[in-house]
Parts: C-alpha cells; sequence; structure tokens
C-alpha cells in the first residue's frame, strides 16, 4: 500500500519548490501533485481527461490549497468539495501568505481543517507539513 | 345672470392672498403696482345710487362740498361694479333698493373677503314697507348698515358718511396687515421648502461622497491585501533561497559571497517587515476598534513575557504598582505598548543595559483621564524631533546603528488617539526619554 498522494494547489513556483524541499527534508513517502491552479485541482479531483486514471492519479488523502490563485481560488475550491460528496470527505488545509482574520474565518466556515501562513524562511516549513499531515488520511 | 356677477364678485375683490410671490417678473410686478394705487384712488369714494336722479346728485354735492370723492351710479348694477371697483362706503336710498338687480348686489356683498364689511348706509322714508328687505340687506353686509330716516340734515349725512369712511380705514389697515402677514408666511414657507430642498441636496450630497469615500477604503483594502499576498511572495523567495544557498552551499562560498548573501537576505528582511508594519498602520487606522475596560497592568506583563525582543537577559522593567483600568482596545493597546518597549530596549548604546519604569497617575483632577510614563535610558531625542518621530517613516538615526522601519511610532499615535488619548514626549539627548500615553479611565 502505496503512502497517500498530497494534492498541492499552489501557482507560485518557488513555494512549490519550498513545499518539495520540505517533503524531502522531513523524508516523509508521501508523492506530491502539483495543481498550478484552482482549476487544475478541481480537474485532478474530479478525475477529467488525463486525471481519470486513478491508478496513476489517486485520490490524495491531503488537499493543500492556497488562496490565491488564478482562475479558481481557495475558497471556490473549498465551496466546491463541500458541494462535491464524496469528495468532501478529503481533508483540506489552507496554506496561504495571507494573515487577514476574515480569510481564516472564511476558510474553516467553508470545511478548511487548517489555517497555515507561509513562513518567511523555508527552515521553518518542514516543521508545518508534519503538523499538516496529521490530518492525511 | 347672477352666477356671472357672483364669478366677477371672486376676481373683482383684492384678496390679501393675492400677494405678489417674490421671483415674480419686474414687469407684472409694476402692473400689480399701477393697479395697487389706482385701488387707492377710489379706496375713499363713496358710490351713491338713487333711481330719483336728483337724490344722487344732491347727496353728491353735499359730500363733495365736504372734500369726499364720490361715484354716482345709475341703478343697481352700475353699483355692482363701482364697489368691486373700490369704494370706502355705499350710500343707497330705499327706493334703489326695489329694483330686481338688488340679489346681485347682495352677492356682491355677501363676497367680501374677510378683512372687508363695506359701510351701507340707506336712506329710509320711515314706515315698515321696506323693512323685511332692509333687514336681508343688513343679514348680508354684516350688520354695517346705518339706516338714516328721511328727512335728514345734510350735517347729519355728512356725520355718517364720515364715521361709515373712518370704519373703512381701520378695514384697509386690516388689509395691510392682512397682506403683511400673507407675505410673511409665503416668505417663510418659501424659506421653509428652500430648507427642506438643501436637507435633501444635503442628504443626497453626504449620500454620495460616502458612497465614493466607501468605494475608494474598499479600494484600498483590496489593495493592502494585494499588498500582503503578492508583494511578499517575491521576498518570501529571496529570503528563501538565501537561506537555502547558505544552508547547502554555505561551506563552499567565499566570506565576501557570504557577506552578500547576508545582505539580500537582510534587505528583503528589512523590505518584508516594511510591509507587514504599513499593512499594521492600515489596520490601525481603519479596523475596527471596540472599547472596553482593560487592566493594563496584566497586558503588561503579558507583553513583557511574550515578545522576543523584550527577552534579553540584560533588560530590567519595573512596573511601579498599581498600575490603572483604561478604557481600551486590548490589540491596540498591545501595539501601543510593545512599541513604546521594542523602542526603549532598542535605542540605548551598545554597552548600556536598558532600564525601562512603567508608572502611571492621573492626567485630569477628576480622574477621567491617566497619564502612563515609560521612562528608559536610552540615546534620547532631541527636543526638536519630537513631534516629528510620531510621524510615518521617520528614522532619526542611520539604519546601520538602528534598525527599523519609521513607522512603530505612528502606530502607536494613531492606535492612541483611536482610543481618544494622546501621546507624546519628553527627552534630553543622552539622558533617555519619557514617552508618555493618556487615555480615558470610565
Amino acid at each position: 500500500m502505496n503512502a497517500p498522494l498530497i494534492l498541492l494547489a499552489e501557482d507560485d513556483t518557488n513555494d512549490v519548490y519550498f513545499f518539495k524541499r520540505a517533503v524531502d527534508k522531513l523524508a516523509i513517502p508521501n508523492r506530491v501533485h502539483v495543481a498550478r491552479d484552482g482549476k487544475e485541482a478541481v480537474a485532478y479531483l474530479n478525475g477529467e481527461g488525463e486525471f481519470a486514471d486513478r491508478e496513476r492519479h489517486p485520490l490524495p488523502g491531503l488537499i493543500v490549497l492556497d488562496l490565491n490563485m488564478p482562475r479558481q481560488n481557495g475558497f471556490e475550491i473549498l465551496k466546491w468539495l463541500q458541494q462535491s460528496p464524496p469528495l468532501d470527505q478529503l481533508p483540506a488545509v489552507i496554506l496561504t501568505s495571507s494573515q487577514a482574520q476574515r480569510d481564516v474565518q472564511q476558510a474553516l466556515e467553508l470545511g478548511a481543517k487548517q489555517y497555515y501562513v507561509k513562513p518567511s524562511s523555508p527552515g521553518k516549513l518542514p516543521e508545518l507539513l508534519k503538523e499538516m499531515m496529521t490530518y492525511c488520511r | 345672470m347672477k352666477r356671472d356677477v357672483a364669478t366677477e364678485c371672486i376676481i373683482g375683490w383684492e384678496e390679501p392672498d393675492q400677494v405678489l410671490p417674490a421671483g415674480q417678473p419686474a414687469k407684472e410686478a409694476t402692473a400689480k403696482h399701477s393697479q395697487t394705487v389706482s385701488r387707492t384712488q377710489t379706496d375713499q369714494r363713496v358710490i351713491i345710487s338713487a333711481p330719483s336722479g336728483g337724490d344722487s346728485v344732491g347727496m353728491a354735492a353735499i359730500l363733495q362740498a365736504e372734500g369726499i370723492q364720490t361715484h354716482v351710479c345709475e341703478g343697481l348694477e352700475g353699483c355692482s361694479r363701482g364697489i368691486l371697483e373700490g369704494g370706502g362706503a355705499l350710500l343707497l336710498t330705499e327706493e334703489a333698493l326695489e329694483s330686481p338687480r338688488v340679489s346681485d348686489l347682495l352677492d356682491v356683498l355677501k363676497a367680501q373677503p374677510p378683512w372687508s364689511e363695506l359701510p351701507v348706509i340707506i336712506l329710509t322714508r320711515g314706515g315698515e314697507s321696506r323693512r323685511v328687505q332692509l333687514l336681508d340687506l343688513a343679514a348680508a353686509a354684516a350688520g354695517t348698515v346705518t339706516l338714516l330716516e328721511r328727512p335728514l340734515a345734510a350735517r347729519t349725512l355728512i356725520r355718517s358718511v364720515e364715521v361709515a369712511l373712518r370704519s373703512r380705514r381701520r378695514q384697509y389697515e386690516v388689509r395691510e396687515l392682512l397682506n403683511e402677514r400673507k407675505a410673511a408666511e409665503a416668505e417663510l414657507t418659501r424659506a421653509q421648502e428652500q430648507l427642506r430642498e438643501y436637507a435633501a441636496n444635503l442628504e443626497r450630497t453626504v449620500a454620495e461622497r460616502t458612497a465614493r469615500l466607501n468605494e475608494t477604503v474598499q479600494e484600498l483594502e483590496a489593495y493592502s491585501y494585494s499588498i500582503a499576498h503578492d508583494m511578499r511572495a517575491p521576498l518570501r523567495a529571496m529570503l528563501g533561497f538565501s537561506e537555502i544557498l547558505m544552508e547547502e552551499h554555505g561551506n563552499q562560498l567565499d566570506e565576501q559571497v557570504e557577506t552578500y548573501v547576508e545582505r539580500i537576505s537582510s534587505a528583503a528582511n528589512r523590505l518584508d517587515q516594511l510591509i507587514q508594519d504599513v499593512l499594521t498602520y492600515s489596520r490601525v487606522v481603519r479596523g475596527d476598534i471596540p472599547l472596553g475596560p482593560l487592566n493594563t497592568e496584566k497586558l503588561l506583563r503579558e507583553i513583557i513575557e511574550s515578545y522576543p525582543n523584550l527577552q534579553r537577559p540584560d533588560i530590567r522593567i519595573e512596573i511601579v504598582r498599581p498600575l490603572p483600568v483604561v478604557r481600551a482596545n486590548p490589540a491596540a493597546l498591545t501595539q501601543v505598548f510593545s512599541n513604546l518597549l521594542g523602542n526603549a530596549v532598542k535605542f540605548v548604546r551598545p554597552d548600556v543595559p536598558p532600564r525601562i519604569k512603567i508608572h502611571a497617575e492621573p492626567a485630569t483632577a477628576d480622574n477621567r483621564r491617566v497619564r502612563f510614563w515609560f521612562e528608559d535610558n536610552g540615546i534620547g531625542i532631541e527636543p526638536e524631533s519630537a513631534e516629528r518621530i510620531f510621524q510615518m517613516f521617520q528614522r532619526l538615526n542611520r539604519a546601520e546603528l538602528f534598525e527599523g522601519t519609521g513607522v512603530g511610532l505612528a502606530i502607536v499615535r494613531k492606535a492612541v488617539e483611536r482610543m481618544g488619548g494622546s501621546v507624546g514626549v519628553e527627552s534630553e539627548v543622552g539622558r533617555g526619554s519619557r514617552f508618555w500615553v493618556e487615555l480615558k479611565t470610565i
């Protein structure tokens, strides 16, 4: 049995790099699939097109969402998940640069398990990832 | 026929409410004025009607000899018209009332405006023959009818007419007063309407401006949001890759390269701090700051225990207890106190361990305001800079001596002001600073 996949919805290539680096640092066996915007994340979760092959593209054990993304933002994905059972059972967390209380509240109301602010130092990311993984199923 | 006269009556009588409205073209005003002038010429005349031409002429002659204006009419029809054109009194013989047009005359008298009771003098032959008709006339003219029995002395006629004209002049005075009152009322109504219009305009303007302001505020909020999100992302990359570079290749880099990397890092850090400070400032300026009772002693302890920059072992902070409860907002006052404490430990000479003393005293005799003092042993501030340091981006020291964005005290002042307080500093170079914050206690 393979370790569950992590679906990362993130449009910033640097942040993607830092995230993958944190996965390596933590030496966890989970694969990471990166969706470069909200639409692509939804397509992946829906199994559309090339993502139809669930052998190669299994449903993730954890969804990590940036909030501010092109085409479809993090909130919209959370909303869509809520309305798309059984996908609403997949745990989703937020990893964003926004510290606005309004965003935190809205994300949690829309069913996010936890809200993380991107650390200014990538050295702190592995620790954060370790905590995120407690939500992974 | 009768109806025609009645219509004419309403048009004919000069009503007090036919007052010139302001703003009417001058041409009409002049026309009205000339009409009033001609009216005053007819106002004093005695209108005379008697079927026997001799009676009319005789009476007119007697009155004219006394300087009284007269207007002799043939028949009651002319009489009614004469009244509408203006008259001071009406003089009739009993025989004149035998005319079939008497009801028209009654209509004219009944249609008089409220101020008007045209005095009517009737010369009777005596006896009961016309009594009923005369009483009718008396009722219509509202009791101003005088019956004079013939034959009568010229003196009696003159005297009665003079009394009638005097009464009529008093009526004209009432008319003037009514006109003035109507004019004043019209002016008042106009002023009220204008006021209502102004108020409505003002409300509209305020609503429009508020809407525009809200729009601007929303744009600004979106702007700060975008700063927080988009501008910090590249900074995070700069910091992150500098860090990775040092971590993975640090041992291969010569000292010079290491310095460069550190400089990149520190510049990025400074910009990141600046962005965060500006965002904090805009939150303090714009955000909701609900006020409530706040235990300042507890708040200060929490800040001193938890803020990383206050944890150096050489720092000593003394709180002179008790500190009062104030009316404030926890988040805003935390900004205020943490910034003041942070400055106090930062702006000291390198070899001097920071010493801070915090105490409070009543700021007003009624104890409704209290002043907190933060006294330090720092480098101090030149008196002429005391005001400038509370402004945005004002720094008094070179960055390599003391790091900072120049936003901290601007945040302090704004936060204190939004809680209804004030802030200031007393200082001398080299002798430390005494910052004070004044807040409401209730």
